[in-house]
């Protein structure tokens, strides 16, 4: 295989091995000529006439975030190299509530081309994303014990969700005849793999001060599919298209006001998915059934006839009484995480830009906002760099970087919010890596350099 | 196209800086290997144990109850059976082959059978008296036995050269009417037995009233003459009771001595552990009691109860100041029946006679147990004789039972229980260290102070408990008359520092102390009742290293 090739494999490869998670990428919203960024604004539109990317290598987006804490915060090392545990450094980081979350995305097969002034496309995506919220409360017990919580009650509410699907998703994008509007939707048919739904969870526990006694309430309920089947043969082709259907759908815009300055709103991944297939539902037998232990029974330590072994099978008995859980299989829906993403770009020079970009997240019913600031600049037409400044999940100071390198009809591309993340991993909350490579035909020609020396307008257009 | 390849050398030469950086931003920090052991310390707090309890609750050994009065007061029973005499101890055991003789013809007899012709008859007879008496365990004069089983199997060896028949009759066995009779035919130099199931058939041995203890047996022979001019020999018969077992047994057993045994003593758990200290317990009563199915009156001597404790040696009651000293046990009128009989003493019978102690000294050395001895006599002068004469059945015994009631009240002070017994915490290396939590609300007149010293097999100190310099369980306070008017909470930490936990897999042994005292500091008599209690809450709090 030509070195051409070999060499941006080996980066992706490296990439991956690096940094396992990321999430949504901020930084490549507003980048320029890479067709990616279509997902995250269905109005963008690429600038070639036919786009055809191969599966995987074309586009794999990983990414990690924990709004709580760094590996530093936990792990330091000592003047003789040994590692120690930094535990209260950990929980003194720690939010009353954190969030860790990892997700991977790829193209398994995406095309699109031109017809006149709009764009018409198709992708076949694998998505998958893990979260797993957690209290501090919930953290500190486990790290210091429940003396931390004498006498007031401490809440391990906990929250653990993923999803994986197939996406299977037809765009269309339009410009209008100045080229001052675009407008696109993507429509999304989805086919569920795996997922776990925390539906609730709400578990306390109260350790009195005095004597040490614990009571402790449970109500839980969880769905699971594909995930508690007994079945370690995942047949993969069987989800291709599964009975786990969903649809879901992308809308956004781009609007040029002034000739240098470009705003853009985006609203994508509406829909849900309805889970029938090797489903499990969970939930506790008795909810909000509270155990108490106040220890054994005074009286058996005088009975010579008691056996302890029955005292314990009482607290075994007590104990799933209150946590013991019961399992279905009723189907159940989840929605996708909706993102909605406002941007604007200011054109500063022909080959500098500036731009702002606000991205929210519904999790939950709750939006999680997230900022990015970037710059981009493009020598010639063959290389284009992109420097990002960006707030994610509450966590700041994340720089990020991007580049794209055009060569004929091949398009290499990676992008990222925290560069320091990847060559500090031990330092990062927040990390993500999204970069493959494009075929890219009927590339438009470069324009001739016109007597006022006049940028050509490129708005809604992907270079 | 044409500069295609310098851009291609430009990303290359990128992607290789790239590469780099990435690759050597390996750190040590992620060599997890190096992570030292045992940083997480979670500390960890949980109830162990609580309730209330009261006295009754309290899961006696078995030959020890709880006595609860109609107020509410509470006995400490400890019982047990001292010694029981059967019938087999008593009754006379008949010799397996009573009878036994050996008969040969008088010279007379002889010159008769010379004179008779061959084939005719000629007749003998003999008779046998045993006396029996010799053969019985006691001096006991009997006038009749009834077996429950029994086979009489009666031997007869002819060593004449004549034919010669014999008629054996038992006039002491009555069956159908008649004395027991059987007839044996034997020839010349032969043997012979025949057998009689006497079996629930009285033997009467009085000789028809005349006198005890004789059983006769009468011999009719007839020789049938052969050709043989032998005339010497001998006619052997032996009697013997195959399997004989006693049913009844009717006579005079006159006054004799027996329980000279030695008997079985009774534990007191209480004091079972090594004890000091002062205790005094006045009402407490040693029952002795008596349970006669023998048809024999008995006079009971009482020469001596010993008491055993560790920390007092061995000790006496003042059995001499018992009163009555010959305590007469009644016979039942009837076989199958018993009668009771119970000697008991208190803390007035027997007094203190220097070193032989009244009830309430005995107790107050703190005996781990009794053991009394006994002497009798049957049929004593001064029990008025009933008309029947003395009866021994199979199924009469004398049991003797001795019950010592201690009831709870008194007072204590300085009294300490002591015990040693080994131990071994196991695995505690991810133990950091530990805080036992006790919290009591003692509702008993009873102070309580233990110590637990952690020893390691040489008994070298490791760790120590100490429930003593500040009582664990402090008295509940009473009223003049001692009675608990509220109940009173205490609560203790004892923490176990990670320098003694450390060393905690050294302990072997645990040397206990406990020190009691009722309420005022042991000066107030107290009384415990039954609806006492006492609240118990212990928890723990474990640091762990993990």
């Amino acid at each position: 295989m030509n070195t051409k090739y070999i060499l941006p494999l080996f980066f992706i490869g490296i990439l991956i091995n690096h940094i396992v998670k990321a999430q949504g990428n901020l930084t490549l919203y507003h980048m320029q000529g890479i067709q990616q960024s279509m997902y995250q604004n269905p109005a963008k539109m690429p600038n070639n006439k036919f786009n055809f990317n191969l599966p995987i290598i074309s586009n794999v987006a990983v990414g990690y975030s924990n709004n709580g804490f760094a590996y530093t915060d936990v792990v330091a090392k000592r003047a003789d190299d040994s590692l120690v545990l930094t535990i209260d450094n950990m929980l003194s980081k720690l939010k009353p509530n954190n969030t860790i979350a990892t997700s991977v995305n790829t193209d398994l097969l995406t095309f699109g081309f031109k017809v006149k002034r709009s764009y018409l496309s198709f992708n076949a995506s694998l998505k998958s994303d893990i979260s797993a919220s957690f209290s501090k409360d919930m953290m500190t017990l486990a790290m210091k014990g429940n003396t931390a919580f004498l006498g007031r009650e401490v809440n391990l509410n906990f929250n653990i969700n993923s999803n994986t699907y197939m996406e299977y998703g037809v765009g269309f994008a339009h410009s209008n005849k100045n080229n001052t509007l675009n407008y696109g939707i993507r429509f999304k048919l989805l086919s569920g793999i795996a997922n776990t739904q925390t539906e609730r969870s709400n578990i306390s526990i109260f350790t009195n001060e005095n004597d040490y006694s614990i009571k402790a309430t449970s109500d839980i309920v969880f769905n699971t599919s594909s995930i508690d089947t007994g079945d370690n043969d995942i047949d993969v082709g069987k989800y291709v298209f599964g009975k786990n259907r969903g649809t879901a759908f992308d809308i956004g815009l781009e609007f040029k006001p002034i000739q240098k300055l470009t705003l853009s709103a985006s609203v994508v991944d509406i829909g849900a998915i309805q889970w029938k297939e090797k489903v499990s539902n969970y939930k506790n037998k008795k909810p909000n059934t509270t155990f108490e232990f106040n220890g054994f029974n005074a009286q058996s330590f005088f009975d010579n006839n008691n056996d302890f072994q029955n005292s314990l099978d009482s607290l075994s008995d007590s104990l799933t009484n209150t946590f013991d859980l019961v399992k279905t299989t009723n189907e159940y829906k989840t929605s996708l995480p909706t993102k909605i993403y406002a941007g604007a770009s200011y054109q500063l020079t022909k080959s500098i830009s500036v731009n702002a970009l606000f991205a929210g997240r519904i999790i939950s019913n709750s939006l999680q906002n997230n900022i990015c600031m970037s710059v981009n600049a493009s020598v010639g037409r063959w290389l284009h760099f992109t420097g990002s400044y960006s707030i994610a999940n509450g966590i700041g100071n994340n720089i990020g970087f991007g580049m794209s390198v055009n060569a004929s009809f091949l398009q290499l591309y990676a992008v990222t919010d925290n560069i320091t993340g990847i060559f500090h991993p031990e330092k990062a909350q927040f990390v993500n890596v999204q970069a493959g490579l494009n075929l890219r035909f009927g590339r438009p020609k470069k324009p001739k350099k016109q007597a006022n020396d006049t940028k050509p307008d490129t708005s809604g257009t992907i270079n | 196209m044409r500069k295609t390849p310098q851009k291609l050398y430009l990303y290359i030469g990128f992607l290789l800086a790239l590469n780099v950086c990435i690759i050597g931003c390996e750190k040590d920090l992620f060599k997890l290997d190096r992570l030292v052991d045992n940083q997480w310390d979670p500390e960890f707090a949980v109830a162990l144990v609580n309730g209330s309890v009261g006295i009754n609750d309290i899961d006696l050994t078995s030959n020890s109850y709880l006595q609860v009065a109609a107020d509410n007061s509470i006995n400490l029973i400890y019982n047990g059976t001292v010694n029981t005499y059967n019938a087999s101890d008593f009754i006379p055991r008949i010799t397996s082959t009573p009878l036994q003789q050996t008969i040969a013809l008088t010279p007379q007899e002889a010159a008769g059978l010379a004179l008779a012709p061959v084939g005719t008859s000629f007749p003998i007879t003999a008779s046998q008296s045993v006396d029996l008496t010799a053969q019985t365990n006691i001096k006991m004069e009997i006038d009749s036995i009834t077996l429950k089983t029994g086979i009489f199997n009666i031997d007869v060896d002819n060593k004449f050269s004549h034919n010669v028949r014999v008629v054996i009759t038992i006039p002491a066995i009555i069956t159908n009417g008649v004395a027991l009779n059987r007839t044996i035919s034997l020839g010349p130099n032969a043997r012979g037995t025949i057998t009689a199931d006497i079996s629930n058939l009285m033997i009467n041995i009085t000789k028809n009233g005349t006198t005890t203890n004789y059983l006769e047996a009468n011999y009719n022979i007839t020789f049938t003459k052969t050709a043989s001019p032998i005339l010497s020999g001998s006619l052997t018969i032996t009697g013997s009771i195959l399997n004989p077992t006693l049913r009844l047994v009717y006579g005079e057993a006159k006054q004799q001595s027996f329980l000279n045994t030695t008997n079985d003593s009774i534990p007191i758990n209480i004091f079972e552990t090594p004890v000091s200290g002062s205790l005094l317990l006045n009402d407490a009563t040693l029952k002795l009691s008596f349970a006669n199915s023998f048809g024999i009156p008995i006079s009971v001597n009482i020469p001596q109860v010993k008491g055993t404790s560790p920390t007092n040696g061995t000790f006496f009651l003042n059995t001499a100041g018992i009163n009555p000293q010959n305590f007469v046990i009644a016979a039942p009128a009837n076989i199958r029946q018993t009668a009771n009989s119970v000697l008991t003493l208190t803390k007035n019978n027997p007094p203190t006679n220097g070193n032989l102690l009244s009830l309430p000294d005995f107790l107050s050395k703190l005996p781990r147990a009794f053991t009394p001895q006994f002497s009798a006599q049957t049929n004593p002068s001064s029990v008025t004789r009933p008309a029947y004469k003395n009866f021994v059945s199979d199924t009469s015994k004398l049991k003797i039972a001795g019950e010592i009631t201690i009831p709870l009240e008194g007072r204590a002070s300085n009294f300490l229980i002591r015990d040693t017994f080994d131990y071994d915490f196991g695995d505690v290396d991810n133990v950091e260290s530990f805080v036992l939590r006790t919290w009591f609300n003692n509702g008993f007149p009873v102070t309580l102070s233990p110590r637990l010293t952690f020893t390691d097999n040489s008994y070298n100190v490791i760790h120590v408990i100490d429930g003593q310099t500040n009582a664990l369980i402090k008295s509940a306070p009473v009223d003049a008359n001692g009675k608990v008017t509220s109940k009173l909470a205490t609560q203790s930490d004892f923490t176990i520092p990670s320098s003694v936990v450390q060393n905690l897999n050294r302990v072997k042994k645990v040397i206990t102390t406990a020190g009691i005292a009722t309420a005022n500091n042991g000066n107030q008599t107290v009384k415990i009742f039954s609806d006492y209690l006492i609240d118990v809450k212990i928890g723990a709090k474990a640091k762990l290293k993990l």
